[in-house]
């Protein structure tokens, strides 16, 4: 029969490891969760997105502009929009500044006579919200021209931790403004539970909201492909139309991916598009889209551990320990009291 | 006095385990924060890159 001496002992370790385990269970959601579950600093990632094999996008050939005879548009283009995303300064405990470079190309071309658009976007995000905070975001569109001001409100590169599946407002890099995503559904990839957003733009006017030489443009109505109005100018405003499709592991917030129709064209009426600039369905490529999967799995791996079971494991261990340790206290009492 | 050399190791012995865990998860999470950015690794030129010094990846 053990000795009340050697039962005590093991009562207060027992005591001690259930006390530790309770004080970790506790500290693991309140104190732990807020000091790590945030935006990492080190993002280098790229992804890609293509059109269709087969299908291409619409785009206006610029070269027509200048060109005689009416504007004309390129059909079937193979179309490649990359986006080499980075974390820059200012970036610190709080907050994170995303950087994406992004090119529009054309992919039957090579070199820059492919090249459609170039881009660069810096915004800086609240680490533990994703929410755009101090100093103002800004993009710069034009080669030798300083980067402008473009103040936003929507997420952007990722959406909150814990995310729900409710209507979120997400910016929108070709208007400068932002749109509600709604929730469509939850689906599974690759085992993972997916929520799916979706916003839709219809007709918006982009001279209201961002900064184009071509917003609005005024060419003879020849030029424009008008016929019976001779070298009457003319003058439309560009308008653009989106379904963007979203997809987002909701613990992490990290989006997975994506699919989009952006449709930008001249017109006179919104409703009726006349002069297409660009068209296309375009969806992250099958390797970008592991790669994001494979990421948003790692964090959300680690996000259930800080959150649920390392805490339910702690209790667990801490009760047991706690219950016994107690028990064994009280047998060590009653034998050194005989 | 059989009442206090239960009770006491007891409370001991609750107050160091709480005390440490309380250390070390604070000691733990401490290190594992991330508070400054890691300095990138470069892996392309940047006077090849359309908008000056940004590159756009390598996919």
């Amino acid at each position: 029969m053990a000795r009340p001496t050697l039962l005590r002992g093991s009562a207060c370790v027992l005591l001690a490891i259930g006390s530790a385990a309770v004080v970790g269970a506790i500290m693991l959601p309140t104190y732990v969760e807020h000091r790590l579950a945030v935006t990492p600093l080190d993002i280098r990632t790229t992804t890609v997105a293509v059109t269709d094999p087969g299908t291409g996008g619409d785009v206006l050939d610029a070269t027509s502009i200048t060109r005689p005879g009416p504007l004309s548009v390129a059909t079937g283009v193979p179309l490649v929009v990359q986006r080499f995303i980075t974390t820059e300064d200012p970036s610190d405990a709080d907050r994170v500044t995303f950087q994406s470079g992004a090119t529009v190309r054309r992919a039957d071309r090579e070199g820059d006579a492919g090249l459609l658009t170039a881009s660069v976007d810096r915004v800086t995000v609240d680490r533990r919200t994703s929410q755009p905070v101090d100093p103002v975001a800004s993009l710069q569109t034009t080669v030798g021209k300083p980067a402008i001001p473009v103040p936003r409100t929507g997420y952007q590169q990722r959406f909150p931790f814990d995310t729900q599946p409710i209507t979120y407002s997400v910016y929108d890099a070709t208007a400068w403004t932002s749109f509600p995503a709604e929730f469509v559904e939850e689906i599974s990839m690759d085992g993972l539970p997916i929520y799916h957003f979706r916003t839709q733009v219809t007709g918006a006017d982009l001279s209201e909201t961002t900064q184009s030489p071509i917003n609005s443009v005024t060419l003879p109505a020849s030029k424009w492909g008008l016929e019976g109005l001779g070298e009457q100018s003319i003058t439309m405003k560009r308008y653009y139309s989106t379904v963007r499709d979203i997809y987002v592991e909701p613990r992490s917030g990290s989006l997975v991916g994506g699919r989009e129709q952006p449709y930008q064209y001249f017109a006179r009426d919104p409703a009726v598009p006349e002069v297409t600039v660009f068209k296309a369905t375009l969806g992250l490529d099958e390797d970008g889209q592991k790669e994001q999967l494979d990421r948003a799995r790692e964090s959300a791996t680690k996000l259930m551990w800080l959150t649920d079971r390392g805490p339910v494991l702690l209790w667990s261990v801490g009760g047991v320990g706690l219950v016994l340790g107690a028990a064994l206290l009280v047998v060590s009492g009653r034998r050194s009291q005989r | 006095m059989a009442v206090r050399s239960v009770v006491v190791p007891a409370v001991a012995s609750l107050l160091v385990g709480g005390v440490l865990s309380a250390g070390a998860v604070v000691g733990l999470t401490w290190s594992a924060e991330e508070t400054v950015r890691p300095e990138p690794v470069v892996t392309a030129d940047p006077s090849a890159s359309v908008l000056g010094d940004v590159q756009y990846g390598s996919r």
